[in-house]
């Protein structure tokens, strides 16, 4: 299990987390996603040890992880830019690793190269970005970590191996219970393989619980009033975009509820049809810095 | 110890290792070519002077071995240091489960053994040429007048105390660089910045002397207090100490003759040896303290930040004095002298303020 309580990252002026709190089940697939700059990287970093928690707390099955040799051995890291030493060869680079964990299986290497197809024999400098962070994907799932935390796993990935990917990780959860956190720009696949996830939103959770939990609060509700209420609309609570298209209203909500339904009611709404969002349409919503008093027509 | 890190260190090294190894073979070789010179001159010119052969010899090499072994240090660090200060080699190093002691003492470690490997190569090679060439130097000690002393100067003994100190000096430069690497997150600019700071005590004390004195604060050459601390000038600079010699002059009928050993080797080893341990365990703090999350900012440490600015302000304004006072050599009015070193001064608490804010965001 780990546990992010009221972690704060402060560097210089910038804070970048802001008390951030996360619970992630063992053997769950939690996703975090923000947008650039919202503080996604620093947090994988302090979850896998590299910075410092200086205010709140991090734990990973009860200890904390900074400078913690026994976690960080249960720890699966892979970043998001290279950062493998140049000159060596994947082959000693699975030798630094064989000898620095534990659990490494050079055997679980070479089943997964039969997936990734590296050549064992190049140094990491002549591997492309792709190259790369299949290399870093294949030493940290050989290390049989009980938790893995991906940074972008899938960027410089093609299609295939991208897909190979998210199966392998879902075989890992099912086979050996790992926890996986993993942070994605590509919403779509983290909706295809997350349990739970965690919207940051410039340092702060802006939404954090099972996908099918955030559905069910933001909404996106087409509604027909009886008369026009273009001014009085954005005086309701709850409402984080509204769309106009001729006379039906698109109205997102993060409230979604009876207190919602009797409010827009109680304005003349004659229909009200919940229509499904996307996680990637919730995203996108929850982090558009929208000013209520418009609307787009 | 950890294996990976261990050979990952000694990988990094192994380059090293060999130049240490070919600097140390190539002083042998000095050494001997040195020394056939002096037996081949003797064929020449005959006997013409008592001298400490091996010690006369000694003198010309420990030099080059100084400078050698310096600069040797220089490049160890570098390589040592090159890899993990990039930003996403360090925070990958940060992830392992390995503590930052383990790679602070291995890396030390592998950078100290190679340094000694290197001297004990030296030192074998130099008493391997000794012993070959005591035929002939026996005899020159033996019809010497004083050959007591001689033969106890040019003793295999006498040859490792003057290599033990090199050896103590160049590791207490090695260990003082390895240090300033802690507290900054260039490799170059740490090197730099350490060459600079090794230098500065003693830059600091001779250019204050003749500044006080322009300015007419101390009379620099009658006051007592200018000739001692120009006197404890000297030790200020472990660099020198392999320089200084005592000349211990011999009657020899109307002649006299000298040999030149180098002076109080105790407090020398006794200081090089301090320097070596404040060295260390002050990097050991600094490892302790440092975080990835400083690796943006050049000098790591605030409280270093504020000595630099310090240093480099009082330096700065010392070093105008002396392009006033050592190379641009004009007469020029006190009060102009005094405004030039403010300036100076000024200019270097700027540029050393804007060096430190570099990454502090």
């Amino acid at each position: 299990m780990i546990e992010v309580i009221g972690v704060s990252k402060v560097f210089g002026d910038f804070r970048v987390l802001d008390n951030i709190d996360i619970k992630i089940k063992k053997g769950a697939i939690h996703g975090i996603i923000g947008e650039n700059g919202a503080g996604k990287t620093t947090l994988l970093q302090m979850m896998a040890g590299v910075y410092d928690v200086e205010e709140g707390k991090i734990l990973i099955d009860g200890e904390s992880v900074y400078e913690n040799n026994k976690i960080k051995n249960k720890i699966g890291y892979v970043a998001d830019r290279n950062q493998y030493f140049k000159d060596y060869k994947v082959s000693e680079m699975i030798d630094f690793y064989a000898g620095i964990y534990d659990g490494f299986s050079k055997e679980d290497f070479k089943e997964y190269n039969k997936i990734f197809k590296l050549d064992i024999n190049k140094k990491i400098r002549q591997l492309s970005k792709g190259m790369q962070m299949r290399l870093s994907l294949m030493l940290n799932l050989s290390n049989r970590p009980e938790v893995l935390i991906l940074d972008e796993p899938t960027s410089g990935l093609d299609a295939i191996v991208k897909k190979e990917l998210l199966d392998i990780l879902i075989d890992q959860v099912y086979d050996r219970d790992v926890t996986i956190v993993i942070s994605s720009h590509h919403i779509g696949e983290l909706e295809k393989i997350c349990d739970e996830v965690t919207i940051l939103n410039r340092g702060r959770v802006k939404f954090g619980s099972n996908i099918d939990e955030i559905k069910e609060n933001v909404k996106k509700l087409q509604v027909i009033f009886k008369e026009d209420v273009k001014d009085r609309i954005n005086k309701i609570d709850g409402i984080i975009n509204i769309e106009k298209v001729g006379s039906v209203y698109y109205l997102i909500t993060d409230n979604y509820g009876e207190e919602l339904t009797t409010d827009l009611k109680n304005l003349g709404a004659e229909l009200i049809e919940n229509i499904g969002l996307t996680l990637e349409e919730i995203f996108i919503y929850t982090n558009k810095n929208i000013d209520r008093g418009e609307i787009d027509e | 110890m950890n294996k990976s890190i261990l050979k990952h260190e000694i990988r990094s090294m192994k380059w090293m290792i060999l130049l240490s190894i070919l600097a140390s073979l190539f002083l042998t070789i000095m050494f001997s070519t040195t020394l056939d010179s002096r037996y081949i001159n003797i064929f020449s010119n005959g006997i013409y002077l008592n001298e400490a052969l091996i010690q006369s010899v000694l003198r010309d090499i420990n030099e080059m071995t100084l400078v050698i072994f310096t600069a040797l240090s220089i490049i160890q660090i570098f390589m040592q240091f090159r890899s993990e200060k990039s930003q996403e080699t360090g925070r990958f190093l940060k992830s392992l489960p390995v503590k930052k002691e383990e790679f602070f003492k291995i890396k030390l470690s592998t950078g100290l053994i190679n340094l000694s490997l290197a001297f004990i190569v030296l030192a074998i090679g130099l008493i391997i040429v000794r012993a070959n060439n005591m035929f002939w130097i026996k005899d020159i000690h033996s019809i010497s007048y004083s050959s007591k002393a001689f033969i106890k100067a040019d003793s295999a003994i006498s040859l490792l105390k003057e290599l033990g100190l090199i050896y103590l000096v160049v590791l207490s430069f090695y260990t003082f660089l390895f240090m300033v690497q802690y507290s900054f997150s260039n490799v170059v600019g740490g090197i730099v910045t350490g060459i600079l700071v090794w230098l500065a005590p003693i830059f600091i004390v001779t250019s204050s002397m003749y500044t006080l004195d322009r300015l007419s604060f101390i009379g620099i050459y009658n006051s007592p207090l200018v000739v001692s601390l120009l006197n404890f000038g000297r030790w200020l600079l472990p660099w020198s100490y392999v320089l200084d010699r005592d000349y211990n002059v011999l009657p020899y009928e109307t002649n006299s003759t000298q040999i030149s050993i180098i002076s109080s080797l105790g407090i020398k080893y006794t200081i090089a040896l301090l320097l070596i341990l404040i060295n260390i365990i002050i990097a050991y703090k600094f490892n302790k303290s440092s975080k990835v999350e400083n690796e943006n900012k050049i000098i790591v440490f605030k409280s270093i930040r504020k000595i630099f600015i310090f240093g480099v302000t009082i330096c700065s304004g010392l070093l105008v004095s002396t392009i006033l006072h050592d190379i641009i050599m004009i007469q020029i009015p006190t009060i102009i002298y005094s405004i030039l070193i403010l300036l100076g001064g000024f200019i270097g608490y700027w540029i050393s303020q804007k060096i430190t804010k570099v990454g502090n965001i």
